[in-house]
């Protein structure tokens, strides 16, 4: 992989920050769950190694004895390394069993030793400024992670150029915790300037301030300025007169009685002749010019078409718009403006309100396009940041975006934009070093920490007997493999100035972080398996549900649950009789079809789906559900309405482990301070869910659901055979014969073949 | 006494209430509260409404709060996606005044009154905003069972 390639990272010298400023943070993963989904997760501290960050560094302090957990594993549990007291030599790696996935953690811990090559350190520092001294270490750790990547290749391989016009996305994992579900997207976006390639991710809330870190926010202030604009606006006349709201009066009443069967009410005709009335006064005034006249009588011409339905009824009319002109304008607008220079070597970014990419998707061809500027409104706050060199970010920082007050669903989210032009797709990942953030594909090992704090998660093992204590246990394992370089650094260290030192740290925190994955994902592992039945890790990774990799055959990367792909029986006993159901409005499953996916909310806004009307006040991104789709268990219908998506092996989905649940009407709540949020009511638990009883119960699956691969629905219920026809073939000229190994004709049915 | 509740609902909802005998000119708004008595929601109600197990010691009302909508320039203008369905599983409910009042099964309380204010403003625009529906469409909210919108206004 060349994702860490020297030449790529020497693109950024433009940048002081990337390579002076900003190291690439330390994978701190702590398990540390996101604030509103992970907050029965471990409880563990956020995010750090526990060495702090001052201004001046104190040596001393890093080599003070840490405080290892009030309940350290017993000897057989714990690695090795817990006796590498800081000052004793290094310590071996771990003798750790050779089972499959364990190996390659072993392999991944041996990797990093050549980054621990103290006398090219020394030499570096000896000969070099202090600034230098950091430089030649981060190009010493690209060699490392070459050499690394070539052991322990990403689980996600980042594609140079993204797909154009792709409205999923490419979909990758990120090392490290620094994103929600160490999930990113690459989007390419069709474009005339050519394509539009954008980095979208979620941030999670420990990460945040590692990447305010990297940013200068001097505060803004709004500045008028005079734009040339085109507006569309109705005559001066006509809102004096209410010519629109007098006819949009009739035109309701009216159309309300069509709509309904009933008779035209006086109160209908008396509406009519009011904006009659109106209109025809306008209309027979001499002074009115062409335009008025002109407006008068298309009010007039409405007004007759209403006359005639409340003379002869019929089916209901058509849309009737108000009179409107356009007409060029100077318009007064106010842009943030930054009160000052951004302090060196950060990243300068201002404040402004939030928004979102306005994408369009289109339905003919299915291709996503955006011309990098057009966005629609959100309630909050976000900072555009300059990342130089015609690169930018656009962050919705949680610090600045109440939950109470603000969409819940944008609070972490980050875009980085290439300039326009393809082939920036490694680019991408690797500039979130600029933002202090991790940039490097996750390996297995760090998909395996992600898999089992998903699990833990998921499983609700956070408080259970001795998962603590793990966690506490594989903090402690990181803090002493910080303090065993530094106390093997300490000459090199010493001679380094507080800036330097500082980045130096970093470095080692990184290091250190790589070293001791594998001991801490084994000791989590264990922990893990014990709270869940199983003797100890061995046994639990070698169990036929154990499945530590992403699912990456779909539109979306997802990570399963032991719980669930362990016990698949129990769980499809557990929901005989059930299924799992999402209900769409006629005529929509053709465009639904067309892009293949149930999308939640914000992921529709990103494809070009819908948020076109810049809407920014929706229930559901206030409760957080915007980043989930949803869907019902009822009994199996026996005679499903149409637009019926159905899982009658409801398994399917349950494997998941990014999904939470409410007996009940909750919009998708999962922001605490969202009235709608009920911390006893929500469930992860599939043997709950499969009995859930209350109609308006939700089930919600983060970004969305993939509806031709392994999660797709057993039955789709079409309208009529017309529409199903249309559908198949819409499917069949895109070469789709099959979804979830079914073949299209016996997944698509009509409501008939249950008449 | 379900029948009384029942009706009384469907007319707020319907806007039979309405002074100057147009329903159009009238409408209904839901209020819940919380157990302990906080006020955490209220929305005009779109026109209609469906029952579910009827039969079932609790009802479940399907509604259309009339959330979101907004004059983005181009007229007033609803979310489809936004302006979905919810529920009310119905413990037992009750004539107040000109009102209905049900426990809900969550331990909230709700009131369906006759809409003012904000609310009926709000529906007046939701009355607009459907006229700009085809037949279909219109028929699809009126029946209560999708749970999400795709197309047009999502």
């Amino acid at each position: 992989m060349g994702t860490g390639s020297k030449s790529s990272h020497q693109s950024y010298a433009v940048s002081p920050t990337a390579l002076a400023e900003a190291p690439t943070a330390p994978p701190d993963i702590t398990g540390a769950p996101d604030a509103a989904e992970g907050t029965d997760l471990t409880g563990a501290a956020a995010g750090g190694t526990g060495i702090p960050e001052p201004e001046e560094l104190d040596l001393s302090q890093l080599l003070a004895e840490p405080a290892l957990p009030a309940e350290a594993p017993a000897a057989e549990d714990a690695p090795a390394e817990l006796d590498a007291l800081p000052g004793a030599e290094p310590a071996p790696e771990p003798d750790v069993s050779a089972t499959g996935p364990e190996e390659e953690l072993q392999e991944a811990s041996a990797e990093p030793e050549g980054l621990a090559a103290e006398g090219e350190l020394q030499g570096s520092a000896e000969e070099a400024p202090a600034e230098e001294a950091g430089l030649l270490h981060a190009d010493d750790i690209e060699e490392v992670q070459e050499e690394e990547e070539e052991t322990d290749p990403p689980l996600t391989p980042v594609p140079a150029a993204p797909p154009v016009g792709e409205p999923t996305g490419t979909p990758l994992l990120v090392g490290g915790d620094d994103f929600i579900n160490s999930e990113a997207t690459l989007v390419a976006y069709d474009s005339p300037d050519g394509p539009r390639e954008v980095l979208l991710t979620h941030i999670s809330e420990e990460a945040e301030e590692k990447l305010l870190d990297a940013l200068s926010i001097p505060g803004t202030h709004m500045e008028e300025i005079q734009v040339e604009e085109e507006v569309k606006e109705r005559l001066d006349l006509d809102k004096e007169k209410k010519l629109a709201e007098l006819t949009k009066t009739a035109v309701s009443s009216v159309q309300h009685k069509l709509k309904t069967g009933s008779e035209m009410s006086d109160a209908s005709i008396a509406k009519h002749q009011a904006a009659v009335d109106a209109v025809s006064a306008v209309l027979s005034d001499p002074s009115i010019s062409d335009d008025e006249k002109a407006m008068a009588q298309h009010y007039m011409d409405q007004l007759n078409v209403v006359k005639d339905k409340i003379d002869n009824g019929g089916s209901v009319m058509p849309w009737m718009d108000a009179y409107e002109v356009t007409e060029t304008k100077m318009v007064t607008k106010q842009i943030p403006v930054p009160n000052g220079e951004p302090e060196p070597g950060t990243l300068a970014a201002t404040v402004r309100k939030a928004s979102r990419i306005k994408a369009s998707l289109d339905p003919e061809t299915g291709q996503s396009s955006w011309d990098g500027v057009t966005r629609s409104s959100a309630n909050g706050t976000e900072y555009e940041i300059d990342m130089g060199d015609g690169w930018t970010a656009v962050y919705r920082p949680y610090k600045d975006n109440d939950p109470k007050h603000t969409e819940f669903s944008l609070r972490g989210q980050l875009e980085v934009h290439a300039p326009a032009g393809a082939g920036h797709g490694k680019d991408l990942v690797e500039r979130l070093e600029q933002l202090h953030l991790m940039n490097k594909p996750m390996t297995a090992a760090e998909g395996e920490w992600t898999y089992l704090s998903n699990n833990i998660q998921a499983q609700g093992l956070g408080g259970a007997a001795g998962m603590q204590a793990a966690m506490d246990t594989a903090q402690g394992l990181q803090d002493l493999q910080v303090q065993e370089i530094v106390h093997q650094r300490m000459e090199t260290l010493m001679g380094l100035d507080s800036g330097a030192l500082q980045t130096a740290m970093k470095r080692i925190q990184l290091e250190a972080a790589h070293k001791v994955l594998p001991m801490k994902v084994e000791v989590v592992r264990d922990a893990v398996a014990k709270a869940s039945g199983f003797s100890d890790g061995a046994a639990l990774a070698a169990s036929p549900g154990y499945e530590p990799t992403p699912s990456t055959s779909g539109k979306w990367l997802t990570w399963s649950r032991f719980d669930v792909t362990g016990k698949q029986a129990e769980i499809q006993g557990a929901f005989k009789g059930r299924s799992l159901t999402h209900g769409l409005h006629g005529g929509a499953l053709a465009s639904l079809l067309g892009t293949g996916v149930l999308a939640s909310t914000e992921k529709r806004a990103v494809m070009g789906i819908g948020g076109g009307l810049g809407m920014s006040e929706q229930a559901d991104k206030m409760t957080g559900g915007a980043n989930s789709v949803f869907l019902r268990v009822k009994k199996t219908p026996s005679q499903p309405s149409g637009g019926m998506l159905i899982w009658d092996d409801p398994s399917v989905l349950m494997r998941r482990s990014d999904y939470y649940a409410y007996n009940g009407d909750h919009f998708g709540a999962i922001n605490p301070a969202h009235h709608n949020y009920n911390e006893s009511a929500i469930t992860r638990d599939p043997m709950k869910i499969a009995k859930f009883s209350a109609a308006g119960n939700e089930v919600m699956f983060r970004n969305g659901l993939d509806l031709f691969g392994a999660e797709a629905p057993s039955r789709i219920v079409c309208h009529t055979a017309a529409e199903r026809t249309t559908i198949l073939a819409s499917l069949a000229s895109r070469g789709i014969t099959h979804m979830g190994g079914k073949a299209v004709e016996d997944v698509l049915c009509t409501t008939d073949d249950y008449s | 006494m379900t029948q009384q509740w029942r009706q009384r609902f469907s007319d707020l909802v319907a806007g039979n209430h309405s002074p100057t005998g147009d329903p159009v000119d009238a409408g209904a708004r839901l209020i819940v509260w919380d157990p302990d008595g906080t006020e955490v929601f209220r929305a005009a109600l779109a026109r209609h409404h469906r029952v579910e197990d009827e039969d079932e010691p609790e009802q479940v009302l399907w509604i259309r709060p009339l959330v979101g909508g907004e004059d983005n320039g181009g007229g007033y203008l609803f979310n489809l996606n936004a302006t979905r369905r919810r529920s009310l599983t119905c413990a037992r409910g009750t004539l107040v005044d000109d009102g209905v009042e049900i426990d809900l099964t969550s331990g909230q309380r709700a009131r369906i009154e006759p809409a003012d204010g904000p609310e009926l403003e709000q529906l007046i625009h939701w009355d607009d905003f459907t006229n700009r529906l085809a037949p279909d469409e219109d028929a699809a909210l009126k029946r209560l069972d999708a749970d999400s919108w795709h197309g047009r206004y999502a």
